[in-house]
């Protein structure tokens, strides 16, 4: 019997900033800021979900690092691991991150799969480039890298897909926000190399296109058709996005480019929030969401808005999620299907189904959102 | 006669010159950089010279009625003799493209067929032109059986049950149905409730934006993966607000949707009316019709299917047809035949107002009843097998070419009259667009469209031989076509500049979308570009409550 050796990554920091509004967990400092804040990686809890449906079997083995570097996920899915590398003290993650990726090329093992980020996907391409196959566990807080999976139950599927030797492999895109035009107030990617990923027609993100701020007259349209749903006297959330703030500049509000901000009754009564400023604003009542799908991804939950965490997405009726986009944009997404990545399985079933988007005034398209 | 060949010139050398070495075009539009006419003005010149008006005529006509109406100034035209004109508006001509001039394929959905020459004719006939619109219906009985029997075969074509021939363009006829659709609502008591209307992305974007002109809330329905409507987006969109679904089959994809009857019948399902754009009839003639997916409304474009000239904006003829049910809701006045002839009778209390004055566009109609007539019934359909099999000779051509690709065709299941294509791998290969092909397109005398916005399938192409080429023709737009690609590989940067051969360069595509650069009358360019100032004309208003466009008054182009 052959056995399929799946190298496995863990960035126990990855996705630390999403619920404390960091826009990314990269830099100790930024690290610290979240964890003062609340901030916590699920990068473990999402390999443990990628990793279930191969707890039973006997062809199937683990090699990772110790503890929070991927045994403590591969011992919570039950699934047989070896451990190759441990943390030295005095060891960064991003150290971390590369010397297993070395130790794991000279194991030779068939696939590394990674629980990060964007940050964590270029520490990776540092080290492997093209050399390895490799796979994104989507753990962090915005990826724009074409190398993750939509959900971990998505890169479980192409891990069973790559075992049974039913994938090519092809090159993607490494890339992360180009923190310059970041600060200038638009949103792009940076390219910062390119790594070999499974070829699968279905669970593996693209890349995110950089965002050209929509015409006047297109938003125009869809700001007034989401000013006319807001209702009085209840929440608003806006989430990230250069649409989203092209809407809200349209309705005269100034949002965050990549925060989530809240409007009541026209007036903005939170900016950037993060998840407990979040939960706090809305209240105990009723409320509604605002977002864009991520141009050329078109996920819509869970990249870059963390920050609206389980809690309140639990509160949130699927009604309330009001999803506003461009026709260029659902065109380059070629109508769909959208995505969620929501934080539980649990809770991108709430929000699956067909919607209606919102793209000019008047006008909606219907769209699955998966 | 004496022929003189050049002394110099060999034998091969002269027999090269004749032979040709391909079907690639070693093309070149002439170029003649004409002024405005406006500008060719010279002070006195005539093109006619009207003898003077006797002064008892002057004077009787001062006093009257009519004088009341007379120009003080005489209108701002150009003073220009006959010649001057006449060269002016070759020139222009020379430097156009049209489907009696090129290989016309590249412009998908259009449907560019031939219009037979024969039919110009009969279409400007005294019999048919020296028609007054008011004249009495007993003076014009050829016309209105030839109307009649338009509307006969029209009838039998779509299954439907009437037809109104009123609406002066495909665009204008369906928005007689979004009226008709309103109008049924109405008649029922539940307009107010039923206010949205649902169609496709593929689907005509007319059908949309009559739509929402007529003040439905729309909502578009993207493709499942097959490139079909998503059937479980259209069910979930459905609903006792529903007023219509209005949907090309085949979509400007090219694919037949094998469920239409289905989508009809949920859409029946809600109370809601069903609405077939037949813009791309031109596979479908004689093989199905719009009755038998169970469509209460259809509408054809005579421009395209029925071979009537397109008229680059200028008068089409749109059809459109109706059940029992909803034909008292149809526009303009109805022909029927009584024991005194053909006779035009009022359209009834429950018809929609007209879609233009008096009865269409009669001269087209004329054109689309003798083409209808000289093909028959056999030949329509030999119509649509032929523009089938055209257009499946093509696509097996063009998708040997690397870096192209059909968008949503599956094996055994070919398309009917159009491809969409996709260069996607061409442009990751090398760069280049699909939009730069099209210009690089314009150095062979070629026209080439992507596709309606948004773009769904990436770098598109949509091509439509219809039944009208020859396979030598076919061959040309397709070696064409090869070349361009094979240049992108080689010489990317000389098909980014193109094109390199055609009458204008490229051109400011943000002026093309920007109407507050548009000038399309002398007026408006003095005005806009010279700085006058003028009185403005009373225009359009956006309905009330629609947003604000944040941008400066607007700019009226005319």
């Amino acid at each position: 019997m052959s056995v399929f050796r799946c190298g496995l990554i863990v960035n126990p920091v990855a996705g630390l900033g999403g619920e404390a509004a960091l826009k990314g967990s990269d830099g100790e400092a930024t690290q610290r800021l979240a964890t003062q804040r609340g901030g916590i990686s699920r990068a473990t809890e999402r390999a443990v979900r990628a990793l279930l449906p191969f707890g039973a079997l006997p062809d199937f083995e683990v090699v990772t690092g110790a503890g929070v570097l991927g045994a403590d996920a591969a011992e919570r899915a039950g699934v047989r691991h070896r451990v190759v590398y441990r943390q030295a003290e005095e060891s960064s993650t991003a150290s971390d991150t590369k010397r297993l990726a070395g130790m794991l090329v000279g194991e030779r093992v068939d696939l590394i799969v990674f629980a990060g980020g964007d940050g964590t996907a270029r520490d990776l391409c540092e080290v492997l480039g093209e050399s390895q196959t490799v796979l994104g566990i989507p753990s962090g807080v915005k990826m724009h890298s074409a190398v993750f999976a939509v959900t971990p139950e998505d890169a479980g599927n192409i891990i069973q897909a790559s075992m049974r030797g039913a994938v090519d492999r092809v090159v993607a895109d490494v890339v992360d926000i180009d923190e310059a035009a970041r600060r200038s107030g638009r949103l792009r990617s940076r390219l910062y190399g390119r790594m070999l990923v499974p070829h699968a027609a279905r669970g593996i993100q693209s890349g995110k296109r950089s965002s050209v701020p929509p015409g006047s007259t297109t938003v125009a349209g869809i700001a007034a058709e989401v000013a006319a749903r807001l209702r009085p006297g209840e929440t608003c959330l806006f989430g990230p996005g250069t649409t989203v703030q092209a809407i809200g500049r349209s309705l005269g509000f100034e949002f965050s480019l990549l925060g989530v901000d809240a409007v009541r009754d026209g007036v903005v009564v939170g900016t950037d929030l993060d998840a407990a400023g979040l939960n706090r604003t809305v209240g105990s009542g009723r409320f509604q969401v605002v977002v864009s799908p991520v141009g050329g991804q078109g996920i819509v939950l869970g990249r870059g808005n963390q920050q609206m965490d389980d809690r309140l997405l639990e509160r949130l009726s699927p009604d309330d999620l009001i999803v506003a986009c461009t026709v260029q944009k659902l065109g380059e997404l070629a109508g769909g299907p959208l995505l969620l990545d929501a934080p539980t399985v649990a809770l991108n079933r709430k929000f699956a189904g067909i919607r209606r988007v919102v793209t000019g005034y008047r006008q909606e398209a219907a769209v699955r959102v998966s | 006669m004496t022929i003189v060949s050049e002394p110099t010139a060999t034998r091969d050398e002269r027999l090269s010159r004749i032979t040709r070495k391909g079907l690639v075009r070693d093309y070149h539009a002439p170029r003649w950089d004409e002024p405005l006419i406006f500008d060719l003005h010279s002070d006195g010149q005539r093109g006619v010279m009207l003898p003077e008006a006797p002064s008892s005529l002057t004077s009787a006509i001062g006093s009257s009625p009519e004088g009341s109406v007379r120009r003080a100034e005489r209108p701002g035209l150009p003073e220009i003799g006959q010649p001057q004109v006449l060269r002016h508006f070759l020139r222009l001509s020379q430097e156009t493209l049209g489907a009696d001039l090129n290989v016309d394929i590249g412009q998908g959905t259009c449907t560019m067929k031939y219009s037979p020459k024969i039919n110009e004719s009969f279409a400007g006939s005294p019999k048919s032109v020296d028609l007054h619109p008011l004249q009495h219906h007993s003076m014009a009985q050829g016309t209105l059986r030839i109307l009649s029997e338009l509307e006969q075969y029209l009838a039998e074509i779509s299954g439907m049950d009437a037809i109104s021939l009123q609406a002066g363009a495909g665009s204008a006829a369906i928005y007689s149905n979004v009226k008709i659709v309103q109008a049924y609502h109405e008649s029922r008591g539940d307009a107010d409730t039923r206010d949205e209307i649902v169609t496709t992305i593929f689907s005509h974007p007319s059908n949309a934006a009559t739509a929402r002109t007529a003040g439905y809330k729309v909502i578009t329905l993207y493709p499942g993966e097959d490139g079909f409507v998503d059937f479980e987006a259209l069910t979930a969109v459905l609903s006792e607000r529903t007023a219509a679904i209005m949907i090309t089959n085949p979509e400007d994809t090219g694919i037949f949707n094998p469920r239409i009857a289905e989508l009809v019948e949920a859409a029946h399902a809600v109370g809601a009316l069903c609405v077939y754009d037949q813009a791309n009839a031109n596979g479908v003639l004689g093989i199905t019709r719009a009755r038998a997916a169970g469509f209460d409304l259809c509408h054809f474009n005579l421009h395209k299917t029925f071979s009537t000239p397109h008229a680059c904006g200028g008068p089409a003829a749109g059809a459109i047809g109706a059940t029992r049910e909803l034909e008292p809701f149809l526009p303009g006045p109805r022909v029927r035949l009584g024991d005194g002839g053909y006779q035009l009778i009022d359209a009834g209390p429950l018809a929609t107002a007209p879609a233009r004055p008096f009865y269409g566009v009669i001269p087209n109609l004329i054109r689309a009843y003798a083409w209808i007539r000289a093909m028959g019934a056999d030949g329509l359909r030999e119509v649509a097998e032929i523009a089938v099999l055209n257009n499946n000779y093509v696509m097996n051509a063009l998708t040997r070419i690397d870096g192209v690709t059909a968008a949503y065709i599956q094996e055994g299941s070919p398309p009917i009259e159009q491809v969409r294509y996709s260069w996607a791998g061409l442009t990751q290969d090398t760069g280049i667009t699909s939009g730069e092909i099209g210009q690089r397109l314009a150095d062979f005398g070629m026209h080439y469209w992507t596709s309606h916005h948004p773009y769904v399938v990436p770098e598109p192409a949509t091509i439509e031989p219809t039944e009208s080429y020859s396979r030598r023709e076919l061959d040309e737009y397709i070696a064409s076509l090869a070349q361009v690609a094979q240049e992108a590989r080689h010489s990317p940067d000389f098909v980014r500049a193109a094109p390199h051969r055609s009458s204008v360069h490229q051109i400011d595509s943000e002026a093309m979308n920007d109407p507050d650069t548009w000038a399309t009358s002398w007026r408006a360019y003095r005005r806009k570009h010279l700085g006058e100032q003028r009185d403005m004309p009373d225009h359009w208003k956006p309905e009330e409550g629609a947003p604000a466009k944040p941008r400066p008054p607007k700019a009226f182009h005319r």
